[in-house]
């Protein structure tokens, strides 16, 4: 751990060193620019790797215009949070699985970052990473939002995500009998 | 580039809203859901959930492979039928007491297991014995330090296997209730040790989402 500690040190370090060059600068929808180290750019977004590799890259601000300013900079901030974070123990993998998902759960910071997030900036992001095919932020969020359902009966989360109930009364009634089942507690 | 002059900004009304995502996406977060009763109750807020669930073949055959068959009662009161659609059960109870238990992978391949203190042996067919029942032995588990420690293998007890079924043995140990998947070799825990194991029994429910789309799929092989 203490190896790791200094190693990613020596990481970061290297890459403030190195920011000037080693940077893509994206544009949102709403045209504001955003630089993004170019590493962690290509590391985590399949679909920036390809634009990388293939040269589409623009110096003036490669255009992104699925994604708006609000989400290209929770994008570009969890890209730089991720450059400098250390892998945890957890994400290793052990012999032993005590769930039967086979997700990794997000580490702490990665939480942390989610959770400050309004329901809008949450939606924004999680198909902002969708777009830019980034894994692990689609997993992250999907996460995220899968938690905020668990536990709940439908009407709860249609309070949770404000959602229209379009059912009739009738219908809802003998599926819910149907399914009983599925009412009892997890 | 050019367009970058003239930047195409969301009217500020249009609020994000859970329902303006593709369904691709929300189905992404649905794999997420702990168990099926959480996805049955999701699938019921609205019909656009309950037919982002219910259209796609590959959503569902990935939740299942996720979540494989619930287990849905314990506590010696059984809340639903066990839903067999093999001959397993007869089999099992052939076969309960006995120290090696006869079971099928979740492809249908036959497999023999025998659970001891020291751990887990599982058998295959021979299809190099050219027809003849010869079984091999594929794999043996020696528990780790740690798996022994969930099993709470003490002086050499040996778990006590209460099902075999679908590639998973069920052990009820004094760590609690206990599965163990033949295929991937995992252990994961069920219940918590604060009933006596002795009172559990797994029971296994079809998927019974017809109402869901899903009735050609019964989860229960």
């Amino acid at each position: 751990m203490e190896v790791d500690k200094g190693k990613g040190e020596a990481e970061e370090t290297r890459k403030v060193a190195e920011a000037d060059r080693d940077t893509v600068t994206l544009k949102s929808s709403d045209g504001k620019l955003f630089e993004v180290s170019k590493e962690a750019a290509a590391r985590l977004s399949t679909v920036l790797a390809g634009m990388i590799a293939g040269g589409s890259i623009d110096d003036n601000g490669t255009d992104l215009k699925q994604i708006g300013s609000e989400a290209l900079e929770n994008v570009v901030d969890y890209c730089n949070k991720h450059a400098n974070s250390i892998p945890s123990a957890a994400l290793i993998s052990s012999s032993i699985s005590f769930n039967t998902a086979p997700f990794k759960e997000p580490e702490e910071w990665e939480r942390k970052f989610v959770d400050r997030l309004s329901h809008d900036a949450l939606f924004d992001l999680v198909e902002a990473a969708n777009f830019l095919g980034m894994e692990r932020l689609l997993d992250v969020t999907c996460h995220k939002i899968s938690e905020m359902m668990k536990g709940k009966s439908p009407d709860q989360i249609r309070e949770v995500f404000n959602i229209k109930n379009d059912y009739t009364k009738e219908e809802l009634e003998e599926i819910r009998q149907e399914l009983a089942w599925a009412f009892y507690d997890d | 580039m050019a367009r970058g002059s003239q930047p195409r900004r969301r009217p500020a009304t249009v609020v994000t809203h859970i329902s303006s995502l593709p369904d691709d996406i929300l189905r992404e977060i649905f794999l997420r859901l702990p168990s099926l009763a959480t996805l049955v109750r999701a699938a019921l807020t609205c019909r656009a959930w309950r037919r982002a669930v219910a259209s796609s073949p590959a959503f569902r055959s990935r939740f299942r492979a996720l979540h494989r068959a619930p287990l849905l009662g314990h506590g010696g009161l059984p809340i639903f039928a066990a839903a067999h659609r093999r001959a397993d059960p007869d089999v099992l109870a052939a076969l309960r007491g006995g120290d090696f238990l006869l079971t099928s992978l979740m492809d249908g391949t036959l497999c023999i297991v025998r659970v001891t203190a020291r751990g887990i042996y599982v058998w295959l067919p021979d299809d190099d014995s050219g027809g003849g029942n010869k079984w091999i032995r594929k794999n043996v588990l020696k528990y780790t330090d740690e798996m022994a420690a969930l099993l709470h293998i003490v002086n050499f007890d040996t778990p006590n296997v209460v099902a075999v079924r679908d590639g998973f043995v069920y052990l009820v140990t004094y760590g609690g209730f206990v599965s163990f998947c033949l295929e991937t070799w995992k252990l994961e825990k069920l219940l918590f040790p604060r009933y006596f194991g002795d009172y559990y029994y797994p029971y296994f429910v079809a998927w019974p989402l017809e109402e869901l789309g899903l009735k050609e799929e019964v989860m229960v092989v």
